[in-house]
């Protein structure tokens, strides 16, 4: 559902009352936060969608790795997990076994326990993760806490939903769907633990309202306004192409339509734009840090494998919550 | 011309679509969308591979006319076709039916009722039926609930002809919602159908 749609709907639900709720529905956040004590905080959060691939096992994965990022995307780490699954009668239950054989790898990577689950039958497969995990209160990344001054910082390309769309249209060329496959069924586990060794002020994964979606949530929540660099942002191979082929998910156009009001971009074009607007499938993290500790997060980043760019700056608040500069 | 038609499709069906009609045709095609994301999409998917895209909005919907660069197609054919060849290539433009009326000629309308009827069948029995049928004024009433005629449009339209009524008369009749074969055109669609090089029958 777009970012439009969804806030209206929220908006007409009361605000949760309590002290002990650090985080709440307000902020658009990833996951919800409840303080247990002054040492731990527990992060809740759920995530599950439709096939994007058509190798169960790796749609598993890749379901989980997505659902779990809400975790990461708090600083947290995930500790209890269960199965949510929608599965048709129609299709053979080996299916089903495959799904759920790749979710449980991929929660046993993360080093949480899969614990069990609820399965319902339903006309199209659905998979994904109610998830659990553990912070320390003072180390909780909030979107809504972004400082003026700050580097930002993403850990992984964008453009996974122009590559699903095209793959369903058997338009992306194999090489370029299996970068994007490899790329969604990654944990965001190494990113956040190097991003743990620096100072965060701020942290969100970019999923379904894309880059710049995300990026204009952390801008109003936070009250700043997001400066980013469209060149500086690292695209996967062959996206651009893809987009320019008129292979964009209706998920772009509607994010790009939400955006619009809230963004600056002069001298970017249209297809560049729809592709920050693209929405992700178990995108990266999205860190804003204090430029010193950037550097540092970004050898971190690096010794554990993971590409990571600066690619923009916070600034204080402007008319546009989000300025996009070529 | 092939029309492809996408309402209720999500992305990329409508450019999947249009592109087999690209790929099987040459062009030029129509490509019938209902959201944004499909209009942005199909034109985006047709200038990328250098065609020429002309869109026309009718309320929700976008017809999108694609060619092939420098007026390429059906038009391109009769213009450039040699002076002894030319009634050969005429007979490869569109054939349009302009439907004026719900009776055919003048005189007695019990007659025109019937010969109306007896001109739609016997349309139906032709080896290749017209492409594109409109119906204006009167005409409509060919296409509504009560017609005596849904049949054989019915028949003509799953033979690719385009059934095509006129909005403004159906209002007029007050017969908008009682559309039964075809969809709705406007007079940018007509004028521009017929201004095309079409042999355009006029009843």
């Amino acid at each position: 559902m777009g970012p439009e749609t969804l806030s209206h709907v929220l908006r007409q639900l009361p605000v949760p009352q309590d002290a002990r709720l650090l985080v709440g529905p307000h902020t658009g956040d990833d996951a919800a936060v409840y303080v247990l004590d002054e040492e731990t905080a527990l992060i809740v959060t759920v995530d599950f969608f439709t096939p994007v691939v058509d190798d169960p096992y790796t749609f598993g994965q890749i379901a989980a790795a997505n659902a779990l990022s809400d975790v990461y995307a708090m600083g947290g780490r995930p500790l209890l997990c269960l199965n949510l699954v929608g599965f048709p009668t129609c299709l053979p239950v080996e299916v089903l076994g495959e799904i759920l054989r790749g979710g449980c790898d991929k929660v046993a990577e993360a080093g949480a326990i899969l614990a069990g689950g609820h399965t319902l039958e339903d006309d199209e497969p659905k998979y994904g993760l109610a998830a659990v995990g553990l912070v320390h209160p003072e180390g909780l990344w909030r979107n809504s806490t972004a400082r003026a001054g700050d580097a930002l910082i993403l850990t992984k390309p964008v453009g996974t939903g122009v590559i699903n769309t095209a793959a369903k249209a058997d338009m992306a060329p194999p090489e370029v769907v299996a970068a994007a496959i490899e790329l969604m069924r990654t944990l965001n586990a190494a990113a956040c633990d190097a991003l743990r060794g620096a100072r965060v002020n701020a942290c969100t994964d970019v999923t379904g309202f894309g880059l710049l979606g995300h990026a204009a949530e952390m801008a109003e929540a936070s009250g700043v306004t997001l400066v980013l660099r469209a060149e500086a942002i690292p695209v996967l191979e062959g996206a651009r192409e893809l987009g320019a082929m008129g292979m964009f998910p209706a998920g772009a156009y509607r994010n790009r339509d939400w955006v619009k009001g809230r963004l600056a971009a002069g001298g970017v074009d249209d297809t560049d734009l729809l592709i920050l607007c693209d929405p992700q499938t178990s995108g990266g993290l999205l860190a804003s840090l204090p430029p010193d500790h950037a550097a540092l997060a970004l050898a971190r980043l690096s010794e554990r494998g993971v590409t990571a760019k600066v690619i923009g700056e916070v600034v204080p608040r402007r008319q546009a919550a989000l300025e996009l500069v070529p | 011309m092939r029309i492809v038609d996408n309402r209720g499709l999500p992305c990329p069906q409508p450019v999947i679509n249009t592109r087999k009609a690209l790929k099987e045709t040459g062009g030029p095609v129509v490509s019938i969308v209902d959201n944004e994301a499909a209009r942005e999409n199909v034109t985006r998917f047709a200038r990328s591979q250098g065609y020429e895209v002309e869109a026309v909005q009718d309320g929700g919907i976008w017809r999108l006319t694609i060619t092939p660069p420098g007026g390429g197609g059906q038009g391109a054919h009769v213009e450039h076709a040699s002076p002894t060849g030319r009634g050969d290539q005429a007979n490869e433009g569109a054939r349009v039916i302009l439907v004026g009326t719900d009776r055919l000629g003048r005189g007695s309308d019990e007659l025109g009722s019937v010969l109306m009827r007896s001109f739609l069948y016997t349309l139906t029995q032709l080896s290749s039926p017209p492409d594109t049928m409109i119906f204006i004024n009167a005409g409509v009433r060919l296409t509504t609930e009560g017609s005596p005629v849904l049949d054989e449009l019915g028949q003509l339209q799953d033979r690719g002809t385009e059934i095509l009524s006129c909005g403004t008369c159906l209002d007029y009749f007050g017969l908008r919602d009682k559309l039964a074969v075809g969809r709705v055109t406007n007079m940018y669609e007509i004028v521009e159908t017929l201004a095309s090089p079409a042999r355009v029958l006029s009843l």
